[in-house]
């Protein structure tokens, strides 16, 4: 049973979980798609806040923390403090993010980029754009 | 070169929209019902919802709460899905009964597999 504000166990599958932390929703959506099928578990999170509650209150396993800039640097800081052991990879622009998602993929459950990271960063361009229109 | 326009694989499981501001609640539900077999896209509130709803013609299905903090709240949701995205099934999840019309409503609590039968249901009217 699902208690409506409790907090669940969001349990660990090894080391094939992925936490992302990235504000802009359309962007995170489509880079968690994208390493989704390349095998990994994708924890989204939008802000550092968000990011600290999973690393501080889950038992997960999280191979890496893939993180826009601005939200990167506290992380960094409090990973440094509490889990030096855990990579923490930081991208400033969508193209990067979609880049290290790419990387990811390479070295991950399946060892091989679902696509083009190219298309990608296409189809969040399209995404963006489509969203600012009225 | 790729031209500039949105290039989304059809899925082979139906897409969800889940709209949960509850963190874990959101993660937990939505890495069940990915286990599932569903495609879950997630948003923190209703206005990030609109803007999934806006970029993406894939939804099938939108899970939602209620009760939430920005602008725009569930039902607000719930009647901007009705009048913009008419093709999209809503089920709500949540304390409190939507007032606007839904496909089905859970109420909290609720277990993971009663709310995965609820959602296989309303995709498969």
């Amino acid at each position: 049973m699902t208690p409506a504000k409790s907090h669940p166990d969001v349990s660990s599958r090894g080391s094939d979980t992925v936490l992302l932390v990235n504000g802009s929703l359309l962007v995170r959506t489509q880079v968690a798609e994208y390493l989704r099928s390349c095998g990994f578990r994708v924890l989204e999170t939008r802000n550092s806040d968000e990011a600290l509650i999973v690393l501080q209150r889950s038992s997960e396993t999280i191979r890496v923390v893939l993180s826009g800039a601005e939200q990167g640097f506290a992380l960094s800081r409090w990973l440094r403090a509490h889990s030096p052991q855990m990579r923490i990879v930081l991208t400033g622009t969508f193209e990067r993010a979609a880049q290290a998602a790419a990387e990811l993929c390479e070295s991950g459950p399946m060892a091989k980029r679902p696509y083009d990271p190219q298309i990608l960063i296409q189809d969040i361009k399209a995404s963006l754009a489509r969203a600012q229109e009225e | 070169m790729v031209p500039a326009e949105i290039i989304q694989t059809q899925p082979a499981q139906p897409v969800i929209l889940f709209v949960e501001d509850e963190l874990l609640v959101r993660l937990s539900v939505a890495d069940f019902l990915r286990d599932a077999g569903l495609t879950v896209i997630e948003a923190g509130t209703a206005h990030e919802a609109l803007r999934v709803l806006k970029v993406r013609s894939d939804v099938a299905l939108v899970l939602t709460d209620l009760r939430m903090p920005g602008a725009v709240d569930g039902a607000g949701l719930i009647r901007q899905i009705r009048k913009s995205h008419s093709s999209v099934k809503v089920v709500v999840a949540s304390a409190f009964q939507s007032s606007e019309p839904v496909d089905a409503t859970v109420r909290k609590p609720y277990s993971l597999e009663h709310l995965l039968e609820v959602i296989k249901s309303v995709l498969a009217r």
